[in-house]
């Protein structure tokens, strides 16, 4: 092909190619590539805004791992959230796609109605959510009353305080739903055919077909969940401020706290590189098994 | 068992589970409508009437008159609406660049992109927010707006894809004719990537509408705020007012209904097209 | 062609400079008031502004946490008073979220937008007034005549930063033993005789204590760990102390893990069982269990004074010192206003005027009487239609002996390390030794990398 065109073509071609990538680069530089560098020189430093940063080596690292209570506290509270939400979150979104893939009447409407809460999202259903798990007036525990169960306060418990986001976050499944159902939709019917002649039945069928051809998809979307998991704020930010007791102290609010409440610009960058090198822990995995899961990208767009 | 009893029983199941389903996923959303209807006695009591008696209209009116309602709907269509044009045009633009061209270092550069999907937005929150007070654009909607007009990893991508949908038959025929790779961008891969481009509209839109964060630590004169900073007035230390509360979430809430509802075919045609959501 | 494309996005990029220039509109309307703030701040100086009508207008922003409620309600007319006092200053109010706020204003202050006047944290002011956030206020003092002595001494200590004054306390709290008067009579001891000390206590909390045949608590008759007694406050009612005169640590004193014991001992009677289900039931109720009858005494603040009247106005209560062993004491934390340093001269003098009115013991006499606080000016705090009612008479005198947190600058919230020593305590039982020694460590550890940073 190259060899076909004049010389000036491609050179053109490429000024092109760098033109229109321009805004990219331009991005990519001033908010990717100097924030990441320019964090972790804070990270070696004190810095509370008002007084230039000051080098203190690996102190802030240092007192991380071997002082800070609650930098183990937001890390394990991340970890059960993400422990908890992403395996519950897959095998909902897993078979409610399997659900909405049949052919049934009325079938758009209802995925519909499974998408539309992950449409909407941040504050406004943060408030509906700490309405709904009121400990008193709410939603769940008023239903819960009507079998005699006496429900707990949900988000002023330690307890069940993280349990409760975690359910909060499932009524978006609909975003993961469609993920998989798009999946679903690229497993090649003929598979199916050859399993109904063997005389597979449904189960066999989901659990030999579905499962196998979805997987890549799946696995793409643990890493990104777990990923998503460690930047949860907006629920704990909105409906507990972390409490009670820290138990909704996650990773992503820690961090603000401690740059924007406490000012502590130095540590709570040096928090943010730890989440950064976990999130490249991630990527190289789905680097490393990529193979996998862009293969059935490209087998789906042919 | 027969074939027909067996497809009877399984669509029995199938319509249960859906409609289960079903409540499950809207019944909040009921219950926010129910209770911003609410007065303020019919709000504690046990157990909760889900049509309220009387219906309180009057709460809309008080959630509108908390706030300068007006003022904050229109601070947000702003930053939401010029976000919406930076982001489409940006990330087509590069896209296009990804998809089309051929250019050297461009494969490794669309590996670094892809890698800055997976970039946590704590990493570069801090340097982001000093950088903006060194420009004094702390308390303009600048720092709100301005990076969405360079692009972002997941929406390019999410063109790229799409981009390469597009028969390159098409392009090289424009090529022929004289056309400038601008001309084919603007006048050929924009038209054809409706589907695409609507769902990266409803994304900027969702994602901005609800950011929360970013005006918090950016915006510090009234006269700015957006409605997410708005409805958090109403949560108290003691005694929220949930009624009037719901009802103002219920009108935030609007129009990122309205427009998915507007443009849900090209959504979830969109979604399921390149596979991905963010 | 391909222009047409990046003509759009150049008239985008327009558009946003077009809200730039927007935005720095605000500056320059206050920009021309700066210039003279030099020259004219002197001759303000000798005249206080409300009698000099033919000042030059200026505009200042306040920063408070009241969104909602009746002390938004106040606000509002107390800034429109003070508008039509002082006809040539125009205040922007800003009300943020209390879970906000606090974020916000650090922020804004660091990045050089802060209000000109604003609500703050008594306990922190000397960061603020070292890294030079805030100005001192004690020329506006001076020349104005204002009397600290009207003021609570503690505040005004707690806001003096090397000599000076940095801003006035607005209001603060303190805690206070609540107990049920009915119960009292109920189990035989006197509802005139709240105890006094912590044998008292302990005495008395056994005998109001009410088990069901589940084993499962109906009543408590006292627990450490409901209300907001906090481990530092019954330690400093044994004598302990949580840091010596030269600023290194003390938390593993002897009396300090004496009333960790003590804590646990008193605990310890409703064991971790009952008292989870306890806990669980109560946090369900979304107010304090002494309103609803589950806790015979409690330590609160006083806040919980202005609820008990609006949710439970028949509750038959009295209130107390907190009961001491060595010496009494309690706690105070507090809100002050603070001239945030904006460099401009005119525009503090005009926060200063808005801030004089706002502890004036005649506004102060308002505020309390919206939000049921415990003003700073004792002038108002102390009003005699407030005195006559012998439960408020008891918070206020409590402030004689109740401290605020020390401020240290290595740790500035030490005492937030304590509460989950405590918790881990009383909640599980851990070794208060052990535990009060991890948090001894912890905060050496803290003085040690501060010096590091200096």
């Amino acid at each position: 092909m190259q060899a076909r065109r004049p010389m000036k073509l491609s050179t053109k071609e490429a000024l092109n190619g760098y033109l229109f990538f321009s805004p990219g680069l331009i991005g990519f530089l001033v908010f990717m590539g100097f924030p990441i560098l320019y964090s972790l020189y804070l990270s070696f430093t004190s810095y509370n805004i008002y007084s230039p940063p000051k080098w203190v080596g690996l102190l802030n690292y240092k007192f991380m791992f071997t002082q800070d209570p609650l930098f183990y506290k937001s890390l394990g509270n991340t970890l059960y959230y993400v422990a908890l939400s992403v395996p519950l979150n897959t095998v909902l979104g897993v078979l409610v796609a399997v659900l909405m893939n049949q052919k049934a009447f009325g079938i758009r409407v209802f995925r519909t109605i499974y998408f539309l809460p992950s449409v909407v999202s941040g504050v406004a259903v943060a408030l509906l959510w700490q309405w709904i798990l009121d400990g008193n007036f709410g939603l769940i525990n008023t239903f819960l009353a009507n079998f005699g169960i006496v429900g707990p306060g949900w988000l002023t418990d330690e307890l069940w305080s993280k349990p409760s986001m975690v359910l909060m976050n499932l009524w978006a499944v609909g975003g993961t739903m469609i993920i998989y159902l798009a999946g679903l939709q690229g497993v090649p019917r003929s598979l199916y055919e050859a399993a109904i002649v063997d005389g597979a039945g449904k189960l066999r069928q989901f659990w030999n077909i579905t499962i196998p051809m979805l997987t890549p998809t799946i696995f793409f979307n643990v890493i990104m969940g777990v990923l998503g998991g460690f930047q949860v704020f907006i629920q704990a930010y909105i409906m507990t401020g972390g409490g009670p007791n820290n138990s909704t102290m996650f990773y992503a609010l820690y961090l603000y706290n401690k740059a924007f409440k406490d000012l502590q610009m130095g540590y709570a960058s040096a928090l943010a590189w730890v989440l950064l090198l976990i999130a490249m822990a991630l990527t190289l995995v789905i680097l490393k098994t990529s193979s996998k899961w862009v293969y059935y990208e490209g087998a789906d767009s042919k | 068992m027969t074939l027909k009893s067996e497809g009877l029983f399984h669509r029995i199941v199938v319509y249960t589970l859906l409609l289960a389903g079903s409540a499950a996923f809207i019944l909040p959303l009921v219950w926010l409508l129910s209770t911003s209807l609410k007065g303020d006695t019919g709000l504690f009591e046990i157990p909760p009437k889900w049509i309220p008696e009387p219906v309180h209209w009057d709460n809309y009116r008080k959630a509108v008159e908390s706030f300068p309602f007006l003022r904050y709907t229109w601070n947000t269509v702003l930053i939401t609406g010029l976000s919406m044009i930076g982001a489409i045009l940006s990330s087509s633009l590069v896209a296009y660049a990804f998809a089309r061209l051929r250019w050297p270092g461009r494969d490794v550069w669309f590996v670094l992109l892809l890698a800055t999907m997976m970039l946590p937005g704590q990493v570069t929150m801090i340097p982001l927010f000093i950088l903006f007070k060194e420009l004094g654009w702390v308390n303009t909607y600048l720092p709100l707006i301005v990076p969405f007009f360079f692009g972002s990893a997941f929406y390019i991508f999410l063109m790229r894809q799409f981009f390469m949908t597009i028969p390159k038959e098409l392009s090289e025929a424009a090529k022929i004719d004289g056309c400038s790779e601008g001309y084919i961008w603007w006048r050929i891969f924009m038209p054809l990537s409706k589907p695409a481009l609507a769902t990266l509209g409803i994304f900027t839109f969702t994602l901005v509408w609800n950011d929360f964060q970013g005006p918090l630590i950016y915006l510090n004169d009234p006269d700015k705020f957006t409605l997410m900073l708005g409805l958090r007035s109403f949560q108290q230390q003691y005694g929220t007012r949930w009624n009037v509360m719901m009802a103002a979430s219920l009108l935030v809430m609007l129009p990122t209904l309205a427009l998915f509802f507007s443009f849900q075919r090209y959504f979830i045609e969109g979604v399921t097209l390149t596979g991905v959501k963010g | 062609m391909k222009k047409k494309g990046f003509i759009l996005m150049l008239s985008a990029v327009l558009s946003l400079s077009a809200l730039s220039a927007c935005s720095s509109k605000n500056n320059n309307e206050t920009q021309p008031a700066s210039q003279g703030a030099s020259a004219s701040a002197s001759p303000s100086a000798s005249a206080p502004a409300s009698e000099a009508p033919n000042q030059d207008p200026v505009t200042i922003s306040y920063w408070h946490i009241y969104t909602d409620g009746p002390m938004k309600e106040l606000t509002d007319q107390l800034l429109a008073d003070f508008q039509a006092k002082n006809p040539h200053i125009t205040v922007e109010q800003l009300g943020v979220n209390f879970f906000d706020y606090w974020t916000k204003l650090s922020t804004a202050m660091a990045a050089g937008s802060g209000p000109d006047l604003a609500l703050n944290d008594t306990s922190t002011v000397p960061s603020r007034a070292k890294t030079g956030a805030i100005l001192s206020t004690d020329e506006f003092i001076a020349r104005d005549g204002v009397q600290l002595d009207d003021y609570f001494p503690v505040l005004v200590d707690r806001m003096t930063y090397e000599g000076k004054m940095y801003g006035m306390p607005n209001d603060t709290d303190v805690r206070v033993l609540y107990y049920n008067k009915k119960m009292f009579a109920d189990a035989g001891l006197d509802p005139n005789t709240p105890p006094a000390n912590w044998d008292e206590l302990e005495q008395y909390a056994d005998k109001l204590t009410k088990w069901n045949d589940n084993k499962m608590l109906d009543v408590i008759g006292f627990s450490p760990a409901l209300g907001n007694l906090h481990f530092w406050t019954l330690a400093w009612t044994n004598g302990g102390d949580f840091w010596d005169d030269e600023g290194k640590p003390t938390f593993n004193s002897p009396q300090n893990l004496e009333a960790l014991q003590w804590e646990k001992k008193i605990q310890d009677k409703y064991g971790v069982k009952a008292m989870s289900a306890f806990n669980s039931q109560a946090s369900a109720l979304g107010f304090s269990p002494f309103i609803a009858g589950k806790a015979a005494m409690i330590v609160d603040v006083n806040n919980l004074y202005s609820e008990i009247q609006t949710r439970a106005p028949d509750l038959d209560f009295g209130v107390a010192p907190i009961p001491y062993k060595a010496n009494p004491a309690s706690w105070s934390a507090g809100f002050s206003l603070e001239l945030v340093n904006n460099k401009d001269d005119k525009r503090a003098a005009a926060a200063w005027e808005l801030m004089k009115y706002l502890t004036s013991a005649e506004v102060q006499v308002q505020i309390h009487e919206a939000s049921g606080s415990l003003v700073s000016n004792m002038k108002a705090a102390t009003d005699p239609k407030f005195m006559d009612d012998p439960n408020w008479k008891m918070i206020v005198d409590q402030m004689e002996h109740s401290r605020f947190i020390e401020y240290i600058e290595a740790m500035p919230s030490w005492h937030g390390n304590l509460d989950p020593v405590e918790q881990a305590v009383l909640n599980s039982g851990k070794d208060p030794k052990e535990f009060l020694d991890g948090a001894q460590k912890d905060a050496e550890n803290a003085v040690a990398n501060f010096a590091k940073t200096q």
